[in-house]
């Protein structure tokens, strides 16, 4: 685990504070409907990434599924620890190309917006993400990196969706976030009773003739039988 | 209660895998007092070691194929499209090996091929380009053995609610399932198109039967093992009978690579690897094998002697031809209010009314059927490729958010056509954990599969439409690497020339070797092959012991 030197900039547009390798997460001044009662920052310390790498691919996740005044994102789901646990687990495979894909976005960053990725603003941010959003890989794009632009984006969406909605014993979708944000239940241990909605409660069942055994010819052939 | 799982050193015969027709052969013939050994490639798993997890069940990691949770990447293939091309690694092929095979995760859908099916060459005439052929056998040769598979195995549906549907003699031992809501919309659809929607006749309970608990209405269904044990998977209907018998061993974590034959070229047994890959022998007086369309014919291919050069029962060179898959075609569509389809099964309602329609006027070959459906899964929901919306962002989210609960896919499934050159046999250059070689799967679609997924891919729109959709999303026609319904490559004929088991499923070439599973088939139906394999397997063991009880097999 290391620590990188970080601007007082990236501080605040990340809401992450880091000490070491430990590192607070969370929502530090947000309005609306998640209150800090719910999703307090907490303390988390990096397993796989180290904390720049780790604190980019939070923003990138945060922008990914964004969070606003009315819903949570990956913010709350906490999906950095999905991500992060995800890397040494079941995941691992992935863990090169994070970190050769991170140097990569960073070097694009650089060439294109004139900052590392974490220093840049908020907008420009979400400018460097559009802009490796695209069939083939943009011109600043390192021709050295293994993997090509939109091939990265593709895996950090990926998993971001995976810490959105997968069993909150991965570390993702914290308290069920992502699965109360599409009014999932959850995996209900005994199943559900019918009516299962308007439809299928309204709309009426279809009148079928009563069954009759067959009238005609009975040939059916039994192995054995004469 | 722990079941008996007896050492038995001599079967009398050896059943080589689990799944739809291992177990119900394994059962029948134990059932009749015959010693068997039931040998399996993977793992001997409770249902309670299963769980609903989608990330592990459908997002697996590379390199833990071996849970049992996972199926669709446990055995690898190659593919090519045509045998001019050099075959790559794929994961295209949908088998679950574990006891019970993937009768453990399928949708259940357990209907009976119609009697048309059995002989369309003789009906709708010849295909270019294509090997249509009628079986050697008819309706009335399974329609018993159908009923004794819905008994059996645990069938709910309603008899007479499908006016396409066969004759039979007696109704299915259970109701219907509850309907769910792309079940309503699927029946609102069909009556107003003049269109027939009728309960999908299902293995899964819809009341207590065999001793198993009726469905939850859980939504996560297909691609998953049912924690209680209301899917009437082999695991537990088939396979504990069996052992109750006291007659029967499972062998499972026993990967057979070869089945031997004596000087007269009799099937004398099998030799088969342990976990670690120990190499041991059994013999038995005969051999069935049941490992379906994909991996029957790669251990018949692997099965060379002196006698059997080009492998075993391949005297007609038709071992792993006429490879055959249900093509498929599907449509999304999203509605104003909720469905929520993480409650149910994945499909209660079918609909048949283009089932066989004649070529002449339709200007394509053979037919389909519509499986309106949903399921509850959330990670593939918020992945799910849609034409103009990013993958990310608000506006994915807010799509995420607004149509999880509001969707349903009107899935339509097809007929495959036969073709000699779509075909299995083994990769040369490609091993497996076991160090043998992986299927190799050439396959090309006939252009009348596409012609098919274009009149199919229509209604689909049309039903989600007539059920009030504001948006739908279809996909385009392709060419499947693989699918989970495998069928043809040991084909059911009179001629041992152009086929490669007669019609009781005995081997041509080799008559104490039986070959019971989706390679028998010589269509392919249009969907659903298991009740049909059930069926096929408990007529297959009637012949086998009316045989032995003849001493025509010693």
């Amino acid at each position: 685990m290391t620590s990188k030197p970080f601007s007082r900039r990236s501080f605040l547009s990340n809401t992450a504070r880091a000490t070491g390798g430990v590192i607070t997460l969370g929502v530090l001044s947000r309005t609306g409907a998640i209150d800090a009662q719910e999703t307090p920052p907490f303390e988390y310390t990096w397993q796989n990434l180290d904390a720049r790498q780790g604190r980019t691919v939070d923003a990138l996740t945060r922008m990914i599924m964004p969070s606003d005044d009315n819903d949570p994102g990956a913010a709350e789901a906490r999906v950095i620890v999905y991500i992060d646990r995800a890397l040494g687990s079941h995941r691992a495979e992935y863990k090169e190309s994070y970190v050769s894909g991170l140097a990569a976005f960073d070097r694009y960053c650089q060439l294109s917006h004139e900052a590392g990725f974490l220093d840049l603003d908020t907008r420009n941010q979400r400018r460097a993400l559009m802009g490796i959003d695209r069939a083939r890989s943009p011109r600043n794009w390192p021709d050295d990196a293994p993997m090509g632009a939109r091939d990265f984006l593709r895996m950090l969406v990926t998993h971001t969706m995976e810490g959105m909605f997968s069993d909150p014993s991965y570390g993702g979708n914290y308290r069920e976030t992502g699965w109360k944000l599409i009014r999932f239940p959850g995996r209900a241990a005994f199943g559900y009773d019918p009516p299962f909605s308007e439809f299928d409660m309204t709309i009426p069942e279809i009148e079928y003739p009563e069954w009759k055994p067959y009238d005609g010819p009975m040939k059916s052939r039994i192995v054995g039988e004469a | 209660m722990s079941l008996p799982n007896p050492t038995i050193r001599r079967p009398d015969v050896i059943v080589i895998g689990t799944g739809a027709a291992g177990a119900v052969m394994a059962k029948e013939l134990s059932t009749k007092g015959l010693q068997v050994v039931a040998m399996e490639m993977g793992s001997f798993q409770k249902t309670r070691h299963f769980d609903q997890d989608e990330l592990q069940a459908m997002h697996p990691a590379s390199n833990n194929h071996d849970h049992p949770n996972i199926y669709r990447h446990d055995q690898p293939n190659t593919y090519r499209q045509s045998s001019d091309d050099q075959a790559v690694e794929d994961h295209g092929i949908h088998m679950q090996s574990t006891v019970g095979g993937s009768t453990l995760h399928y949708t259940g859908i357990s209907w009976r091929l119609h009697e048309n099916d059995f002989k369309e060459r003789s009906l709708f005439g010849d295909l270019d380009g294509a090997d249509v052929q009628d079986w050697p056998i008819d309706y009335w040769d399974l329609e018993h053995y159908y009923e004794k598979a819905e008994y059996e195995v645990g069938i709910s549906g309603l008899a007479g609610a499908n006016p396409f549907d066969p004759p039979r003699r007696r109704p299915y031992p259970m109701p219907p399932v509850p309907r769910t809501s792309s079940g309503a919309l699927a029946d609102m659809a069909a009556q107003k198109l003049g269109w027939h929607s009728y309960p999908a006749p299902l293995a899964i309970n819809s009341r207590e039967y065999g001793g198993r608990p009726p469905v939850m209405n859980c939504g996560f269904c297909e691609s998953y093992v049912c924690t209680i044990g209301a899917r009437s998977s082999m695991l537990v209907t088939m396979i504990p009978q069996a052992l109750r018998t006291g007659n029967c061993q499972i062998r499972a974590d026993a990967c057979v690579r070869e089945i031997v034959v004596d000087e007269d070229g009799r099937a004398e047994g099998v030799i088969y690897l342990d976990k670690d890959l120990r190499e041991h022998r059994l013999e038995a007086r005969a051999v069935i094998v049941c490992c379906n369309g994909v991996h029957t014919p790669r251990l018949l291919l692997m099965s060379k002697s002196n006698l059997f050069p080009d492998g075993l029962a391949n005297s007609s060179g038709k071992v792993g031809r006429h490879l055959m898959f249900n093509y498929y075609q599907s449509a999304r569509g999203f509605y104003e209010k909720d469905l929520n389809e993480y409650k149910g099964v994945m499909d209660s309602r079918i609909i048949q009314d283009f089932y066989d329609p004649d070529p002449d006027k339709y200007g394509f070959f053979g037919g389909g059927v519509l499986e309106p459906r949903g399921d509850g899964e959330t990670i593939s929901f918020a992945n799910l490729n849609m034409p103009r919306l990013r993958r990310w962002g608000a506006r994915r989210k807010k799509w995420i958010m607004d149509n999880y609960t509001r969707y349903m896919v009107a899935l339509t499934s097809m007929q495959s056509m036969s073709q000699e050159s779509n075909m299995i046999d083994l990769d040369p250059d490609v091993n497996d954990k076991w160090g043998l070689p992986v299927p190799r799967v050439t396959y090309n679609v006939h252009p009348n599969e596409h012609k098919l997924g274009d009149f199919f891919r229509d209604r689909a729109r049309e039903l989600l439409d007539t059920a009030g959709a504001h948006g739908i999303v279809a996909s385009p026609n392709f060419v499947p690497h693989g699918d989970a319904h495998l069928m043809g490559t040991c084909r059911m004929g009179n001629d041992p020339a152009t086929s490669v088991v007669n019609k009781f499923n005995q081997a041509h070439d080799v008559d104490n070797l039986f070959i019971v599973d989706g390679s028998s088939f010589v269509t392919s139906g249009k969907s659903n092959p298991t009740l049909t394999i059930q069926a096929l397997a408990f007529r297959c063991a009637d012949y086998i012991v009316t045989q032995m009880a003849r001493l025509n097999i010693r």
